[in-house]
């Protein structure tokens, strides 16, 4: 080796570069010693888990960017929503002034959709949908990335493990389906982070390993062999993750069955809900499913009954409502939520869009919800009840909602440890 | 005219510089010299500091010792890139002025500006100053999708924001972003005025850009930066080219307090450089960006002393970037750190460097980054993309498939010479051969019994043109196994 002139290389012995080969189980990788336990391990000490049997598959919808949940779940009867947002606020449902398909569409008097979330009127009405208004996380710093990486990890400072992994890791359901956990996507979200055990994929069509046909079995043998024998932890249990994904994709037929009721629409979220739908058709094992929908960040032009954020809400309900007639009589086994980082400032901005603001809106989607009801204490929009910069008070934490139905749906009895240091409230949200 | 279009890197220029880029191929590689050294810190450092070496690459830095070579990397200017230089010159759009980009298709912006970005880490021999460029591109990130023409102000932002400041001062860096048209533009400041102040870009300079998002603030005072910020604004005077030019009329000339510094009423545009400055000077701010760069050279979880260090090398030069990244390369935890996984664009870019690919821009690389979640400038938030394994393990699948159709030739616009490569040594035998590309991926030879399976699958082929083929599929094996994916 040519001397160099750096005293810190040559400190290090030849010893601690001997790298693992290919295929050599030494495998020993260049400082692994330095980290006895991966950084995504759980902090919080988890009891052992308690055997239950399977419940709902619980479909986790979040949409990113802090979506304005005034403007989903409106609240037509608070007159202060109107005086605070002149140009984007939507019309009251008999305001006769406002073309019919431009007005809210009323749930219960007080409440109502945004028009764009027509379709989901229905199944609010048969009872399988519910929304809560003025609820969301602690989260003080109206920060994206911190106020999401809070909700993920179920609020709990210093945290690193998500609010799912630690639901998945309390409860064994004698389920070893290699998707009992997936997101539908290029990367896993926070809140299932601690449980390497998930799988990102972006369709069934998509989750095969190509090759040539002379030698694709053998090289798939031969990279699984590779890995095992891995030091790095992360990627060791990512790869196998891989591999037991890809066995029970090889059984699953490669295209989705044709949507039962309405089409799913032609967007990115559109075709993940249908990728959920097919998995849960082929019982594949899936007990909890992340689907992201971004494009929520509406500091300018948001538009009202129209526009930017009236589009992104199109394929949401259209979305969510294909997967609900899809499903049929499945829909009793599953339970959506809907939910985000924060909600938006009360009033509209300059920009004729709303900044990020504290409480939100969340939506409950299933057999197993208790429908027809917008649960909110609401607590009312007059500046002098504001919070903060302007901002709706949450009167719901939102672990609450997850934690209700985490234990009525989902079977699980160690809520105090999914969200640890907080005592769930239930509000009659689930069945 | 579509990212598939022919006309794409068609000129003469770029096909030059392509086929200067590549025909660098040293006349032989010591096979010996990589045994006797395996997985030497000059395979860190080029994968670390760069997008991994190209054939001879570990020799040629080796000879110079890792202090010089360091020091030459940190001086990009003195470095000859004429094949690089070459590529970029022959770009179609990169190159113009605001104004005229603006005649263009979004789409021709986006290919030129990925292909700029992908064309310069795989052929430009200033490998640090293109590691710095992504690092600042994704600190500083500008999504080039978030509206219709912003992918030309984010061009704009690269050659005259980023690039001439990646390896110099943070100060002038952040001046400089502060006035980015692009940034203003994706940040919502063209909205933020003294009447109706829009926070979004006043929270993230702090929040991302400068003290991190528990460097002390609160809400209050998001609010009066988005203040002083106010009328900062994006214009087009005449003919001109569009440009950041500051609106007393949208200004909010009250006073202003902000982390107890007080703006005195009626400063006008001074009190934002009197703001950036005091951004700079804050030492959240050199905790924050010392933890980001100790982060993405050293560990996913950076060592507390390092950052420590790196941070107080900031304050002591006032945030020039050169010393902060002696600091790092030149510490022993840049040696003794555990691996780090390569993420989506550097894994690619690094498999065809070290095959010495030619490559020519096409929808069969955007594809692959795609499918891997990174695609440069695609990012939509104003985080940046993810710099731990964390975000990225999980998502194997996108890797092995690339690995597969890479190592066949496959991609649309990529292409390695299997034979020219196989010149780099008197490689007679299936034995060689598979050293060979043992080494150039994976910088060490294989153990005995390793070459021994590999070789046995080699062997097996008996059609004709089968044992070549299997070569192909042990690259891709190589490429899509773990060794590769950590550096």
């Amino acid at each position: 080796m040519t001397k160099t002139h750096c005293a810190g290389y040559e400190k290090i012995s030849r010893r601690e570069f001997l790298g693992g080969g290919l295929f050599s189980a030494a495998g020993l990788m260049l400082g692994q010693s330095i980290t006895p336990l991966p950084a995504w391990a759980p902090k919080i000490k988890l009891a052992d888990q308690h055997v239950g049997p399977r419940g709902d598959t619980l479909v986790c919808v979040f949409l990113r960017g802090g979506a304005d949940g005034l403007n989903i779940v409106v609240p037509h009867g608070d007159d202060e929503y109107y005086s605070q947002r002149p140009t984007i606020a939507i019309a009251r449902p008999d305001d006769v002034s406002a073309e019919n398909n431009q007005r809210t569409v009323d749930l219960n008097g007080f409440f109502g959709l945004h028009p764009a979330l027509t379709p989901l009127k229905e199944i609010y009405t048969a009872g399988d949908m519910a929304f809560v208004q003025a609820t969301g996380s602690p989260d003080e710093t109206r920060s994206h990335f911190e106020a999401m990486d809070l909700m993920e990890r179920g609020a709990i400072p210093g945290e690193h493990s998500g609010w799912l992994a630690r639901h998945l890791a309390t409860l064994d359901t004698q389920n070893d389906s290699a998707l009992r956990a997936i997101a539908v996507g290029e990367m896993l979200p926070q809140s299932l982070s601690g449980q390497i055990s998930a799988t990102a994929l972006k369709s069934v069509a998509d989750y095969h390993l190509n090759g040539r046909n002379e030698t694709a079995e053998q090289l798939h043998q031969m990279l699984q062999q590779l890995y095992a024998q891995q030091q790095n932890e992360l990627l060791k249990a990512a790869a196998a993750q891989t591999f037991d994904s890809l066995e029970v994709m090889r059984k699953i037929g490669r295209e989705p069955k044709k949507p039962a009721g309405r089409a799913y629409g032609d967007n990115n979220f559109g075709r993940a809900m249908q990728t959920v739908a097919q998995l849960i058709h082929a019982d594949a094992g899936v007990e909890v499913a992340c689907v992201d929908l971004g494009g929520w960040d509406t500091h300018v032009a948001q538009g009202g009954a129209e526009g930017l954020m009236a589009r992104n809400l199109t394929n949401l309900a259209q979305g969510l409502a294909a997967f609900y007639e899809d499903l049929g009589e499945l829909n009793s086994r599953v339970t959506v939520m809907v939910m985000s980082e924060f909600g938006r400032r009360i009033h509209e901005n300059a920009g004729k869009g709303t900044d990020h603001g504290h409480g939100n809106m969340m939506m409950l989607m299933g057999g197993g919800v208790n429908g027809e009801q917008v649960h909110a204490q609401w607590p009312g929009l007059h500046p002098d009840l504001q919070e903060g910069p302007g901002d709706l008070v949450i009167t719901t934490d939102y672990r609450d909602v997850l934690g209700e139905g985490l234990r009525k749906r989902m079977n699980n009895t160690a809520i105090d440890q999914v969200f640890s240091g907080y005592r769930i409230r239930e509000n009659g949200l689930f069945l | 005219m579509g990212l598939a279009s022919s006309a794409l890197a068609a000129s003469g220029c770029s096909v030059i510089g392509r086929e200067l880029a590549t025909q660098k191929l040293p006349a032989e590689i010591d096979l010996a010299a990589s045994s006797a050294i395996p997985a030497d810190p000059f395979w860190r450092l080029l994968n670390r500091a760069g997008y991994g070496p190209r054939p001879g690459d570990i020799a040629k830095a080796r000879e110079m010792g890792v202090e010089q070579w360091l020091e030459t990397q940190l001086h990009p200017d003195e470095i000859d890139d004429t094949p690089a230089e070459l590529i970029i010159s022959g770009l179609s759009v990169y190159n113009l002025d605001i104004n005229s980009m603006l005649g263009y298709d979004s789409g021709d912006g986006y290919r030129d500006l990925i292909w700029a970005t992908v064309a310069r880490q795989i052929y430009s021999e200033r490998q640090l100053y293109e590691a710095m460029v992504e690092f600042w591109s994704d600190h500083f990130t500008i999504y080039a999708k978030a509206n219709q023409n912003i992918v030309f102000f984010k061009i704009a932002d690269d050659r005259d924001v980023i690039r001439p400041n990646a390896l110099g001062n943070f100060r002038d860096l952040l001046h400089a972003s502060v006035r980015s048209p692009a940034m203003l533009i994706y940040l919502n400041n063209v909205r933020n005025f003294a009447d109706h102040p829009n926070e979004n870009y006043a929270r993230e300079l702090m929040e991302l850009h400068t003290l991190g998002v528990f460097g002390g603030y609160d809400q209050e005072d998001v609010l009066n930066v988005a203040r002083i910020l106010s009328g900062l604004t994006v214009k087009r005077k005449g003919l001109r080219p569009w440009q950041t030019t500051f609106n007393n009329r949208h200004h909010d000339n009250d006073e202003k307090v902000v982390l107890d510094q007080t703006y005195p009423a009626g400063l006008g545009e001074q009190e934002i450089s009197t703001l950036v400055d005091f951004l700079v000077d804050h030492p959240a701010t050199a905790d924050h960006i010392a933890t980001k760069l100790v982060r993405r050279f050293i560990a996913d979880d950076p060592p507390a002393e390092l950052v420590a260090e790196v941070a107080r090398v900031f304050r002591e030069t006032n945030g020039e970037i050169r010393p902060m990244l002696r600091t790092i390369f030149l510490n022993l935890k840049f040696i003794t750190a555990p691996p780090k996984l390569k993420r989506p664009v550097h894994y690619i870019v690094s498999a065809i460097r070290a095959l010495n690919c030619s490559v020519r821009l096409s929808k069969g690389l955007h594809t692959h980054f795609q499918a891997m979640g990174q695609m440069p400038f695609m990012w939509p938030t104003p985080d940046g993309y993810p710099d731990v394994a964390e975000a990225w393990a999980s998502n194997q699948l996108a890797r092995w498939n690339f690995a597969s159709a890479f190592s066949q030739n496959q991609i649309n616009g990529v292409h390695f010479d299997l034979k020219e490569l196989l010149e780099l040594t008197e490689a007679e035998s299936q034995a060689d051969r598979l050293d060979l590309f043992y080494t150039l991926l994976l910088g060490q030879l294989p153990a005995d019994l390793e070459r021994q399976k590999l070789l046995d699958f080699v062997l097996a082929g008996d059609k004709p043109g089968e044992k070549e083929r299997r070569l192909h599929d042990v690259i891709g094996l190589m490429i899509a196994g773990p060794e590769f994916q950590l550096i």
